[in-house]
């Protein structure tokens, strides 16, 4: 692996290139889980935290997933990484399925695909220097000599900005913004194609935040990175996503270009989400569309369209229709009133 | 971790810097202990280069000579002479050498053993579990003292048998210790994550378990190792374990025993060797646990 | 407490108690020949042969082990080899003597650990404190032999007051209960403090305080209760090392109980008389650990005996 990438100065390209083969790509994927355990006289109760997802990716693309707690994101992103494997459909990335990779193989596969979560002091081991722990995925693949790895890990670790007084410090003496770089920078270390990002910001201060977000943007144009990343908080989002969908109860409900979807969101859930979304300007008058009632278990889904018990233009017909997913543009929505304006 | 606006400690100081710094303060009866555990541990290592005399060495023109400050005790002998004439101090210093060498290897051995099956029952699971379970479950069942006892009685007199049941003598301990610490590291966010970035299972057990796991099992070691050496002690007073020619602390104190009335110091002088040696042991395994684990209230 | 957990507890302990059983059974048997060691040596090989058909040992291991197993069942452990008395009466004879002495030493580790524990949990980090600890750790690293012998020394031969073997008075007791009841009265001061520190703890303990010192002296009796469960639990887990050192101890002061027969029967090779006492004595481990876990199960299902061992160790 060259490390001509990290050195290269960054310039985005204004539209990323239509390839047509989707690097990544989500087939009807579903991943149950077991939530009560079957006795001899009683079968196991699970559900289906991922309910029938389809998503593909271009090379270089951004995909932004959000929504709210428990709606099947997370387990989507590890879906989309490899870390789990679906109990219905296919995930395929640039060509390897992971549902049919050996034990080996799926280890060589963590060198195309990487995860960052949300609690980085916690995927970091406590007792090690924060320079052997970003240098470890050389060391665990073989990568290189010992001088090329030391190399390279330097390398990574003036990208994102970590000062060299702190590399031999222990994650505990790390700020939480420090400690989500190293963690970067060893997610990025062996220069996957994929990077799946689940919170990575949500548990920062506001202003580290932005920091981690334009260093992630930063590191992903310089690596060329496809990343999906996963939030709640559609602020940050805007900052750093291509396109955006939208999961409601383990399915996608409205999915599309980032602007389109800030701009002129077609789903009720969308639009509620938006709505919530605190502008600074007490000037700007909104629609409040606010959401009504909880969210349902999501082990009992709603039947019918799953939104419709909380939606505000929700007709008879939602209620006994599973709407499908429809094509309005570079749009993509699932709700039966998707035409309506509201 | 918070620091102390007394205690900053630079990171460039790295793994070392942070350990030694960690010794600032050392409550004097550790101190103690530790001065006595490297005497002990000195006696052990130099025995036989610093024998006044050979162990077995018989003067019998000095026989029951009592240690120095009391009547009838000569200088050549300080610590005093047995039934054979022989010097009390010179057989201190072997049969020491002998307990600790012995205890220490057992307890090693039952370590070693025990935290691997631990290790073992922790990663695969279900039947290897179980079947590990059970057996330490049969092991914390047997009287093993007693087990010993009969086995060695019934063998004869056998180097490897002692030291086998020294070193059976509570692998059980770690083996539930550890299995217990690797069921609940092998959740933690680091080791999911270097297994997400293609790290093999027992390369995350050496590299991240077994090193965040080392203080309990070493807490357990300083707490094993006196327990090990009243094991061997014990039978070898009963006159089971080591027995003669060869001699160690316990076999010492057996022989004493019948001398009580005439020269009591051939007894109490073993035995106070074995009572240091265990105290300063148990007040170092305390200190390390506070100073491993400050949570701890015992 | 399901009747699930609890049956399999059992069938573990039945389970445990066999293999403990065939354990002993197969490596005294495999370790030599008894016969050759309990005859005088100038004796010709018809009458070791004779002993050893009488004895039933001339019959293949499998074969010993089934009508060993058989016998069992019928409550016959075997004849001993020395008395020709039942391996069983035998063992039975001596048990009173050892039981007096295990059950005194136990009352008096109880009596002097107890209330140790407590004062130092509630004086804690205080001198008084570190004062009741240093005797604890003397107490647990004193080797019981060591102190039987140094009281040999101060009360029988140099002050002269009591007696310092046989077991005819209660002046006799004094001594073998006080050595046998040093260790375990160290560790019960131990988990007794750190229990009662646990429990003092507790929320609910601070409000009680708050409220007065009155309402905290009953409080502690409510307390005590409590942290008297680890405690329990150490007495019926360590039953086996009290056993072990019983035997030491017993060996030390000639006192006639198993301790001594146990000894006294390894030496001479009486296969019966030895595999007797260890089953009784893995029958009481046994039995006590199965106690133990029962008592957990039904306080608290949740908590499994392995943590709190793990705790305890």
């Amino acid at each position: 692996m060259t490390l001509s990438l990290l050195a290269q100065t960054p310039s985005r390209a204004p539209e990323p290139e239509p390839a047509h083969e989707a690097f990544l790509k989500l087939d009807k994927v579903e991943r149950a889980f077991v939530y009560r355990r079957g006795t001899l006289t009683r079968p196991a109760k699970s559900f289906n935290a991922v309910d029938g997802v389809s998503l593909s990716l271009r090379k270089g693309e951004t995909m932004a997933v959000v929504g709210e707690s428990g709606c099947g994101k997370s387990t989507l992103g590890r879906l989309a990484a490899g870390l789990m494997r679906p109990t219905g459909g296919y995930v395929d990335l640039d060509g390897i399925s992971f549902g049919e990779l050996s034990a080996d193989g799926w280890r060589d596969s963590r060198t195309q695909v990487q995860v960052i979560f949300q609690d980085a002091a916690g995927s970091l081991d406590p007792r090690l220097p924060v320079e052997t722990q970003v240098r470890e995925p050389l060391d665990l693949h073989n990568a290189g000599t010992r001088e090329e790895r030391r190399r390279r890990t330097e390398e990574m670790l003036m990208a994102v900005k970590l000062g060299r007084h702190l590399w031999k410090a222990v994650p505990g003496e790390l700020s939480g913004g420090q400690q989500q770089r190293v963690v970067i920078a060893r997610a990025l270390i062996l220069e996957p194609g994929l990077l799946i990002c689940d919170e990575p910001v949500s548990a920062l201060d506001v202003s580290i935040q932005a920091q981690i977000i334009s260093l992630l943007a930063d590191m992903r144009d310089r690596l060329d990175l496809t990343m999906i990343f996963i939030s709640h908080d559609l602020a940050v989002v805007r900052q750093i996503a291509d396109r955006v969908a939208v999961m409601y109860l383990g399915q996608i409900v409205e999915e599309g270009p980032v602007e389109r979807l800030f701009s002129a969101p077609m789903h009720p859930y969308t639009k509620a989400l938006l709505a919530a979304v605190p502008v600074p300007d007490p000037a700007v008058k909104r629609s409040k569309q606010l959401l009504m009632g909880d969210p349902p278990s999501p082990h009992a889904p709603p039947a019918g369209c799953r939104f419709h018990t909380r939606c505000p233009i929700a007709t008879e017909r939602c209620g006994t229709d599973m709407p499908e997913m429809r094509s309005f543009g570079s749009v993509h929505v699932a709700c039966h009133h998707a035409e309506e304006r509201s | 971790m918070s620091l102390a606006t007394t205690d900053v400690i630079r990171p460039e100081a790295g793994i070392a810097g942070r350990f030694l710094m960690g010794f600032r303060k050392v409550p004097g009866s550790v101190i103690v202990a530790i001065t006595i555990l490297a005497l002990v541990a000195f006696a052990t290592i130099f025995a036989r280069g610093i024998l006044p005399y050979d162990f077995d060495q018989m003067d019998l023109r000095a026989r029951l000579a009592p240690p120095v400050p009391l009547e009838g005790s000569t200088l050549a002998h300080p610590l005093g002479t047995d039934k054979l004439g022989r010097d009390v101090l010179s057989r201190l210093l072997i049969a020491t050498q002998t307990s600790i060498l012995l205890s220490l290897l057992g307890t090693i051995i039952g370590a070693v053993i025990g935290t691997f099956l631990g290790f073992v029952a922790a990663h695969f699971g279900r039947w290897v579990d179980e079947g590990i379970s059970t057996l330490v479950d049969f092991q914390a069942a047997m009287p093993w003292f007693i087990i010993a006892l009969a086995v060695l009685a019934f063998m004869g007199n056998s180097m490897v048998v002692f030291l086998f049941l020294l070193g059976m003598y509570g692998w059980e301990r770690y083996a539930r210790i550890t299995r217990g610490l690797v069921l609940a590291a092998r959740e933690e966010g680091y080791a999911r994550a270097v297994h997400a970035l293609g790290g093999r299972s027992w390369t995350i057990y050496l590299r991240h378990v077994l090193p965040n796991i080392l203080s309990p099992l070493i807490v357990q070691l300083t707490i094993s190792f006196p327990e090990t050496i009243l094991f061997e002690t014990s039978l070898s007073f009963l006159g089971l374990g080591i027995r003669p020619p060869m001699t160690s602390l316990g076999q010492m104190l057996g022989d004493g025993r019948d001398y009580l009335v005439s020269a009591w110091w051939l007894a109490v002088i073993p035995g106070i060797m074995i009572f240091l040696t265990t105290l300063s042991m148990s007040i170092f395994g305390d200190w390390l646990r506070t100073r491993f684990d400050p949570s701890l209230q015992d | 407490m399901t009747v699930t957990y609890a049956l399999w507890k059992v069938l573990r302990a039945v389970l445990t108690m066999w293999l403990v059983v065939t354990f002993v059974f197969f490596v005294l048997r495999l370790t030599g020949d008894p016969v050759a060691q309990l005859l005088p040596d100038d004796v010709d090989q018809n009458t070791i042969d004779y002993y050893r058909r009488l004895w039933g040992l001339d019959q293949p291991i499998l074969v010993q082990y089934w009508r060993y197993f058989e016998a069992l069942f019928h409550g016959d452990l075997g004849i001993s080899f020395r008395d020709n008395q039942d391996a069983l009466e035998l063992v039975l004879g001596r048990l009173p003597k050892t039981a007096l002495l295990g059950f005194t030493a136990l009352g008096f580790a109880i009596a002097f650990g107890l209330p140790l524990g407590v004062i130092a949990a509630l004086k804690k980090d205080s001198l008084i404190d570190r004062i009741v600890m240093s005797v604890a750790v003397f107490g647990f690293s004193m080797p019981n032999f060591f102190l039987g012998i140094l009281l040999i020394l101060g009360f029988s031969l140099y002050l002269r007051v009591l007696p310092s073997s046989g077991s005819d008075t209660w002046l006799h007791l004094i001594m073998p209960a006080l050595t046998l009841s040093s260790t375990m009265g160290a560790q019960i001061a131990r988990y007794t403090r750190s229990a009662m520190i646990d429990v003092m703890n507790k929320p609910y303990m601070r409000t009680a305080d708050s409220k007065g010192a009155g309402t905290t002296r009953r409080l502690y009796l409510h307390a005590l209760p409590n942290a008297s469960i680890p405690i329990i639990t150490i007495i019926g887990l360590k039953i086996g090392e009290l056993i072990g050192w019983a035997v030491v101890v017993e060996n030390v002061f000639a006192w006639p109980g198993i301790g001594r027969l146990l000894t006294h029967a390894v030496a001479m090779r009486d296969l019966a008389v030895v595999q007797c006492i260890l089953m009784m004595i893995a029958l009481t481990m046994v039995t006590a650990n199965l106690t133990v876990d029962l008592i957990y199960g039904w306080l608290d299902p949740r908590v499994r005996v392995g943590a709190a061992r793990e705790r305890l160790q």
